[in-house]
C-alpha cells in the first residue's frame, strides 16, 4: 500500500511516514496541499493520504476539497492528521470529505487505531 | 474594537484565559505523546542559559496572543532528537532543529488555542532567537526537562495601530 504524507514540518513527516512505514506503507512525502495535488495530477494515486490542516500555499482543508471534487481520485482514503481540534474543524474536514481526523499530539498507537478502523493496516504489527 | 471581543475574552488577560495549569496540562501530554511516554516536564524553576532559542505561534480569534517555547539551543536539540526518536538522523542539522522545535510549538499552540471560548486561527510556527516584542501581560510557566529549563510563555498581541 502507498501513503502520501502532507506536512509542512519534515519532522513530522519523518514521523508519520515512519510509523507507516514499520506498518508496511511504501510512503511518498509532499510539503503542502499543492505539492501534494501536483503529484496527483501527474499520476500518482495513494491508497491513503495523511494530511496537516496548517501549511504555506495550500491547506490541508482546500486539498481535501481539490482531491473530493475528482472523481479518479475517490478511491483516496483521506486522513487529518493536525493540531486542528475545535468540534467546529472536525466537522469542516469530515464534511469535506475526509475519512478519518487524528489530532496531534498522537502516539503510534493512535495512528495505527484509525488506520485499523479505516482497514487500512496492511501487516499484523506485533 | 471592543464591540467585537466575545464577553469571555473582553479585557481577559492571557494567564486567565489560559491558566498555569492548563498550560501544564496540555503541555505534559504533548511530552508524553511526542517525546515520550516517560519523559515529563517538572514544574521546577532553573537558570535559562543566556543563549536561548524560541519557536512561537500566533492565535487569532476574539483573542490575539502568542505562544512561545524557549530552552537552551542544545535543549531544543535534544527534543528534536527525542521527538523524532529513532527517525533522527546521525547529525542534526539548525534545519532539523528549527523544524522540529517549531513543530513542537505549533502543537502546543493549537492545543491551547482549543481551549479558548470561541474559535480562533493559528500561524504557522517561527523560530528564533527571541520572539517579537510586542507583547503584553505575559505569564511564564516555567519547567525543567532532564534538567534543562522550558519556558513556555503566553501573551496577548494587541492589534496594530
Amino acid at each position: 500500500m502507498h501513503a502520501l504524507v502532507i506536512d509542512d514540518s519534515r519532522a513530522m513527516r519523518r514521523i508519520v511516514g515512519g510509523i507507516l512505514e514499520d506498518l508496511g506503507y511504501e510512503i511518498t512525502q509532499a510539503g503542502d496541499g499543492q505539492e501534494a495535488l501536483d503529484k496527483l495530477e501527474a499520476g500518482f494515486v495513494p491508497d491513503l493520504a495523511c494530511i496537516d490542516w496548517n501549511m504555506p500555499v495550500m491547506d490541508g482543508l482546500s486539498f481535501v476539497n481539490a482531491v473530493r471534487d475528482n472523481p479518479q481520485w475517490r478511491d483516496v482514503t483521506l486522513m487529518m492528521v493536525t493540531t486542528e481540534s475545535e468540534h467546529g474543524q472536525i466537522v469542516r474536514a469530515l464534511a469535506a470529505g475526509a475519512h478519518e481526523y487524528l489530532i496531534k499530539p498522537f502516539t503510534p498507537d493512535a495512528l495505527r487505531d484509525k488506520l485499523s478502523l479505516l482497514g487500512l493496516v496492511p501487516v499484523e504489527v506485533p | 474594537m471592543s464591540e467585537l471581543l466575545s464577553p469571555e475574552v473582553d479585557g481577559a488577560t492571557a494567564a486567565e484565559l489560559l491558566p498555569e495549569e492548563t498550560v501544564r496540562a496540555i503541555a505534559d501530554e504533548i511530552w508524553a505523546s511526542f517525546i515520550g511516554e516517560d519523559e515529563v516536564l517538572v514544574p521546577l524553576d532553573g537558570d535559562l542559559p543566556s543563549e536561548t532559542v524560541s519557536a512561537w505561534v500566533g492565535i487569532d480569534g476574539p483573542w490575539r496572543g502568542r505562544v512561545v517555547l524557549t530552552c537552551s539551543t542544545s535543549a531544543a536539540e535534544e527534543l528534536t532528537r527525542a521527538l523524532l526518536r529513532g527517525r533522527a538522523p546521525a547529525v542534526l542539522d539548525a534545519e532539523d532543529v528549527e523544524d522540529g522545535f517549531g513543530e513542537l510549538a505549533n502543537v502546543l499552540g493549537g492545543g491551547l488555542k482549543a481551549l479558548l471560548p470561541e474559535a480562533s486561527s493559528l500561524t504557522l510556527p517561527m523560530v528564533g532567537a527571541t520572539p517579537p516584542s510586542n507583547g503584553t501581560d505575559e505569564h511564564v510557566v516555567t519547567s525543567l526537562w532532564r534538567g534543562e529549563r522550558i519556558d513556555i510563555v503566553i501573551c496577548s498581541v494587541p492589534l496594530p495601530h
